[in-house]
């Protein structure tokens, strides 16, 4: 896939992702079900805790390339 | 494929050198000293130690036992100083498995062992007009709780958790147990204990927007 399209992507799925696990970690009783149990407050917080590295690193392959 | 400019890959590196730095410490087996802790207690699944977060304000401090000191005083008769070794011997012992929860998110419940905070109060003869306790820590951290919810909920100065030695970036010598508050309301590394009459003391997190009550059952931010 073409890198141009796939870092954007790649970053907006991230972010869902780590505002879904923010939400598990504060609104763990209504993501627990919503997510049927996948995602638990404790693997909530570990996913949170440490999606930051892959974030920033597609946050700044993502302004690098559009700079 | 475009050329990355030599700024963004160092970057790039630093920032994958740290959050491998950080996911290894995260899936790191739990240190040789946490060797013999206790996982289970009445029925109840304890997490380890490794899982309180060491979350200080200045860096965990380190306590030298032979020349601490616990000081009780404040609204009392009879402000005293006790060593580690005189609050272990001088008050009754009492054991309790508590959930921390922390206003981060995460949560992590243990076997606590201490002695009561109130009795130590009432070692010094409280006065009539105390209120408030308000405990300080080593490293300049402070915060306060009613005297009524530190009586009625019989709360621990822990100095064992999970049957060790409270670990330094557990507290140690001593934590309080805050049983049903949020995590700021847990002063580690506690050097004081002030009985007073100032219901409207704040600690420092109080100070900057946390609430003073710090319920479990209530927002912890705000008033």
């Amino acid at each position: 896939m073409d890198p141009r399209r796939l870092i954007p992507r790649a970053l907006l799925a991230v972010s869902a992702l780590l505002l879904l696990t923010g939400f598990g970690i504060t609104h763990s009783a209504l993501v627990g079900p919503l997510t049927l149990g996948l995602l638990g407050k404790a693997t909530a917080q570990v996913l949170h805790t440490l999606l930051w590295g892959p974030f920033v690193v597609l946050l700044l392959l993502h302004c690098g390339r559009s700079g | 494929m475009a050329r990355l400019s030599p700024l963004l890959v160092a970057a790039l590196l630093v920032v994958a050198g740290v959050w491998a730095f950080d996911v290894y410490t995260h899936f790191a087996p739990p240190p040789a000293d946490l060797a013999g802790e206790v996982r289970e207690a009445n029925g109840t699944q304890l997490d380890s130690v490794a899982a309180f977060r060491e979350n200080s304000i200045r860096g965990p401090p380190s306590v030298d036992l032979e020349t601490y000191r616990l000081a009780v005083g404040g609204a009392v008769d009879r402000p005293l100083n006790y060593t580690y070794g005189e609050v272990l011997s001088r008050f009754p012992n009492e054991g309790r498995v508590v959930t921390l929860s922390c206003v981060e998110g995460w949560d992590a419940t243990a076997l606590f062992e201490g002695v009561r905070v109130i009795d130590l109060l009432e070692a010094s003869d409280l006065a009539p007009d105390a209120t408030t306790v308000i405990f300080a820590a080593l490293d300049g951290y402070s915060t306060s709780l009613p005297l009524q919810a530190v009586r009625d909920g019989r709360l621990l100065l822990a100095y064992r958790v999970n049957n060790l030695t409270l670990p330094r970036s557990l507290g140690s010598p001593f934590i309080l147990v805050a049983e049903g508050r949020w995590g700021y309301k847990w002063c580690r590394w506690v050097t004081g204990i002030e009985a007073s009459d100032r219901t409207d003391y704040r600690g420092y997190w109080e100070q900057r927007g946390f609430s003073n009550g710090g319920e479990l059952d209530r927002p912890f931010i705000g008033r």
